[in-house]
């Protein structure tokens, strides 16, 4: 892997036709491993290119253990792959994409990153889980635990038992005790000294709808989706029509 | 009206022809001459023989008997009239349609290639000038405040079944969900108070919802929305006028630059250009047509119009080479545009009435002059000078209402004819301007007329003897 | 019933005046059938229409049926015009574009109401001078004589008590100046009063008076003979 870095970071600095190939392979043997990957791409090996790389390189040479990136010229038909996926075409370039190990993108930056940004882009195991669910279009249900032997609280249950919301929940459950998921508490607002479970609710595309307790109901949580306006239950659905329908 | 008079009337028309078993005969070209003369007799005979005479009617019978004095007064007003009522017409129509744009359409803000000039919200992809698709993804992940959602367009001519039309790439909102799921993570560090990233605009409700709702997947939203939800790379939709005169129906194959697209939904009318398109997805259209990821035009669908007031700036900033115009900047200019033109129009009106009071004024001269022995004799036999010059008058009226109302039914048709033609607005009546059209015709005949009917007052009566 | 006191005409021309007609003064009693004969442009007309209401003297009086004709005012002379006083003419001055039974209808439309009534008076009188098969003709689809007719039955469409007529023979055939002195006279014995302007010496000559003009100064109207001897 060091081998791979090395080379990578080579060919950041040479010119963009002599980057190698088989950047698909080299994302999803980092996901196998359990590492975030950079994947930036680019149009031709200018100023913003290169300060683009040098940025990502010194971070990735800082987590190193953690992370891998990857460049891709968009114009090289054998990445064609990728250039699809990330629709890297018709995207301002230079970009880099961060990507985690489950495949959900946890960082997109555009023309120039700081070393903050893509610090930003590595999440925990259980907060990489809700993007991936974020971004598969569905309400993430967060419940962050004291203990691994808690209880879901009742109203999530309910919540997920409710005809209305079945197949558009994606539950996430982080516990306290696990320490690599204390940074997904810091930024969740939730202080890891739990007495009871909390629930968070987010909606696509990342909208926070709430921070619930423990005793939270599941008509309770079901109101305050109805309340945001990004819950797709029969009868918000009814009641956009109507809407829109006044308009 | 006695049984005679009306069968008369019919006959004249061509409804009442006594043929027998021929209820309503059809008018053929060679008496539609015939049957004008027959109408004017029917006129004449409700007016004046049929029933006995008034002293209204000798009016009627005076311009039967000199129909080409009071015909280019006539046509005067009529033009004058007409170019009123036309031009109101298309203007209120263009106002009208404007004003259901700003209501129907979500848009507020466009993003063009530099030195497009536009001045109607249809045609923002009709200039062929292009700008990078990559612009689309820059507005989206720049996160301004405001935006909330975004319609890149691309046109190209194509031919469908024989006929020429466009064909239109549109980006289904599903692509933009996507990009802007890659920002998950700033959101929620935004929505969670750590970063500015993802700001609502106060007052608005914030980012659209990424949750396909019925309402949004319903493919005839796009009519009134410009967005569709989800759409395949092998889809079409079709404007209403085009399914209408090709024979277009939902599910059926149509073959558009080689490729076949299956016809997806046929939309509801918009009354605009976007009834006689096909609609497909964006980035099939670029590929069919070979223009590599470009768009023509890019429509900004700000949450309210404040926030669309301040994206200007920061668009223009983001964009340095595109032109970022509001739409209120757009209705301003056609507002601008219609106000030159109504002015234009009412300048026309005034000249074309002043000609035609004047001519008026000389036919009618000439009519006194000519009606001396006449009117003398009228006087003679008890008329008062106000019942001559009530004569005068009356038929300046008449003059100044036929002209009119012909004025009325030219302008209108040519407003329906050349309103959807050249300005592609379907055309409403202005009733104001047929009003004033209507009151203005009258004023100036009645007014031109009334130096002509006061002299004709002053006729001296023994006129009429052989000696005078 | 007509009296006419001392009425002269000036008409301005430039700086002068030039006197149309001198003093005139003269009455007409009721039946009776003047005659006013003199070369043109000696004041026939000019006195003619002095006496029908439509030119005021420049002194003197008319007065009429008691009334004094330009101490009213034009509506009321209109009006009596109207009722009273019917008019014939030499060239007839029927409306080139109404029918006979139109022209005879209209001095009555002017203040009639019932145009129904208007009509068939029309008609009955057109009948009365052989005229029904001529009713909806227009002028110009009638002989001068039928034209004269049409012209009489207008005139006598308001039965009025004087007829003024001027030349009302000059552009007839013998046949229809007969008639239309026949119908005079009968006017006369009926009790109207006709003054009429003629060139013709048989016109003239079965007048009860005639009342000579030569350059504007009228001489006395001299009796002729009795009324109803034409």
């Amino acid at each position: 892997m060091r081998y791979l870095f090395c080379l990578i970071a080579a060919v950041s600095f040479a010119p963009a036709s002599s980057i190698i190939a088989g950047t698909t392979e080299q994302v999803e043997t980092a996901a196998e491993s359990g590492k975030y990957t950079y994947v930036m791409f680019y149009r031709s090996n200018d100023d913003a290119t290169q300060r683009m790389a040098r940025a990502v390189q010194s971070h990735v040479a800082e987590v190193g253990d953690r992370t891998t990136w990857v460049t891709v010229n968009v114009h090289d038909r054998r990445e064609a792959p990728l250039v699809k996926r990330f629709d890297a075409s018709r995207i301002p370039l230079p970009a880099v994409f961060g990507v985690a190990p489950n495949g959900a993108v946890t960082g997109v930056f555009r023309e120039k990153v700081n070393e903050e940004q893509l610090h930003m882009a590595i999440l925990t195991p259980m907060y990489s889980d809700m993007v991936k669910g974020l971004q598969s279009q569905r309400i993430a249900v967060v419940c962050m635990m004291p203990d691994a032997d808690a209880p879901i609280p009742t109203g999530v249950k309910a919540l997920q038992q409710n005809p209305a919301f079945e197949g558009k929940l994606h539950q996430v459950r982080a516990c306290a005790s696990d320490s690599s998921e204390a940074e997904f508490f810091r930024r969740m607002h939730v202080d890891p000294d739990l007495d009871a479970p909390v629930v968070l609710v987010f909606a696509p595309p990342g909208t926070h709808v709430g921070t619930f307790e423990a005793t939270v109901s599941g008509q309770e949580l079901a109101q305050a989706l109805h309340r945001s306006g990004k819950c797709n239950c029969s009868k918000c659905q009814r009641n956009r029509r109507a809407a829109s329908g006044k308009r | 009206m006695p049984k005679e008079q009306t069968c008369g009337i019919w006959k004249a028309l061509g409804t009442c022809w006594n043929e027998p078993g021929t209820g309503s005969r059809i008018l053929d070209t060679k008496s539609v001459l015939t049957r004008l003369v027959m109408v004017s007799r029917t006129i004449e005979m409700v007016l004046g023989e049929g029933v006995p005479m008034s002293f209204h009617s000798l009016v009627w019978k005076e311009m039967r008997r000199r129909p080409v004095h009071s015909l280019t007064a006539l046509l005067i007003v009529a033009l004058g009239v007409s170019a009123l009522v036309a031009v109101e017409s298309v203007i209120t129509s263009s106002e009208q349609n404007v004003a259901s744009q700003m209501q129907q359409l979500g848009a507020n803000i466009l993003i063009l290639p530099e030195g497009v000039t536009l001045q109607d919200y249809h045609a923002a992809d009709a200039h062929g000038k292009s700008l990078p698709e990559e612009y689309v993804t820059r507005i989206m992940l720049a996160q301004l405040v405001g935006v909330e959602e975004l319609a890149p367009k691309l046109s190209v001519p194509v031919e469908v079944g024989g006929a020429s039309t466009m064909l239109t790439g549109i980006l289904p909102r599903t692509e933009f969900y996507k990009k802007s799921a890659w920002q998950s993570v700033d959101l929620l560090t935004a929505d969670l108070g750590e970063s500015a990233v993802g700001r609502k605009h106060e007052g608005c409700g914030g980012r659209s919802c990424q949750i396909a709702t019925a309402d949004k997947t319903d493919i005839g939203s796009y009519a009134t929305t410009r967005i569709v939800h989800e759409l395949d790379m092998n889809a079409a939709l079709i404007g209403a006028d085009l399914a209408k005169s090709q024979h277009i129906k939902q599910g059926q194959t149509i073959q558009i630059l080689g490729a076949r697209l299956k016809v997806a939904g046929v939309l509801p009318a918009t009354g605009t250009s976007d009834d006689g398109r096909v609609l497909a997805h964006l980035h099939r259209v670029q590929e069919l047509a070979d223009t590599g990821p470009i768009v023509n035009v890019i429509e900004v669908m700000g949450c309210c119009e404040e926030a669309a007031g301040g994206l200007v700036g920061e668009l223009d900033e983001l964009l340095p080479d595109a032109r970022v115009v509001t739409i209120a900047h757009i209705v301003q200019t056609q507002v601008t545009v219609n106000r030159l033109m109504n002015q234009l129009s009412y300048v026309i009106f005034g000249i074309l009435m002043l000609i035609g009071g004047a001519s008026i004024a000389s036919v009618m001269f000439a009519n006194v002059a000519e009606r001396k022995r006449e009117l003398g004799t009228l006087m003679a036999l008890g008329a008062t000078p106000s019942m001559v010059s009530r004569l005068i008058l009356m038929k300046a009226s008449a003059v100044g209402l036929i002209g009119g109302i012909c004025g009325m039914g030219l302008g209108l048709a040519a407003a329906f004819a050349i309103g959807p033609q050249l300005l592609g607005v379907a055309t409403s009546v202005s009733l104001n301007a047929v009003i004033i059209g209507m009151i203005a015709a009258l004023t100036v005949a009645l007014v031109a007329s009334y130096p002509p009917a006061r002299k004709a007052a002053h006729l001296d009566p023994c006129l009429c003897f052989q000696d005078a | 019933m007509l009296r006419i006191e001392s009425i002269h005409k000036d008409y301005p021309r430039g700086r002068s005046v030039v006197r149309a007609l001198h003093p005139t003064s003269m009455t007409a009693s009721k039946g009776e059938l003047i005659a006013i004969v003199g070369p043109s442009g000696s004041g026939k007309s000019t006195l003619l229409s002095m006496i029908g209401g439509m030119l005021s003297p420049t002194s003197g009086r008319i007065v009429f049926e008691g009334k004094s004709l330009y101490e009213i005012s034009v509506t009321q002379r209109s009006r009596l015009r109207n009722d009273q006083i019917g008019f014939l003419f030499q060239s007839f001055n029927l409306v080139p574009y109404l029918t006979a039974v139109e022209n005879v209808q209209l001095p009555m439309t002017f203040y009639g109401s019932d145009r129904v009534s208007q009509r068939n008076e029309a008609r009955r009188l057109l009948e009365e001078f052989g005229l029904a098969g001529r009713l909806d003709h227009k002028p110009t689809e009638l002989s001068a004589g039928q034209q004269q007719r049409v012209a009489l039955a207008r005139t006598l469409a308001i039965r009025p008590n004087l007829i003024l007529a001027d030349e009302p023979t000059g552009n007839l055939d013998p046949e229809s100046r007969d008639m239309v002195i026949r119908t005079l006279h009968d006017l006369c014995d009926e009790g109207r009063t006709t003054i009429l302007v003629t060139h013709d010496e048989t016109v003239s000559a079965s007048a009860h008076r005639v009342l000579r003009i030569r350059e504007g100064h009228t001489s006395a109207a001299s009796p002729n003979r009795s009324c109803g001897a034409a």
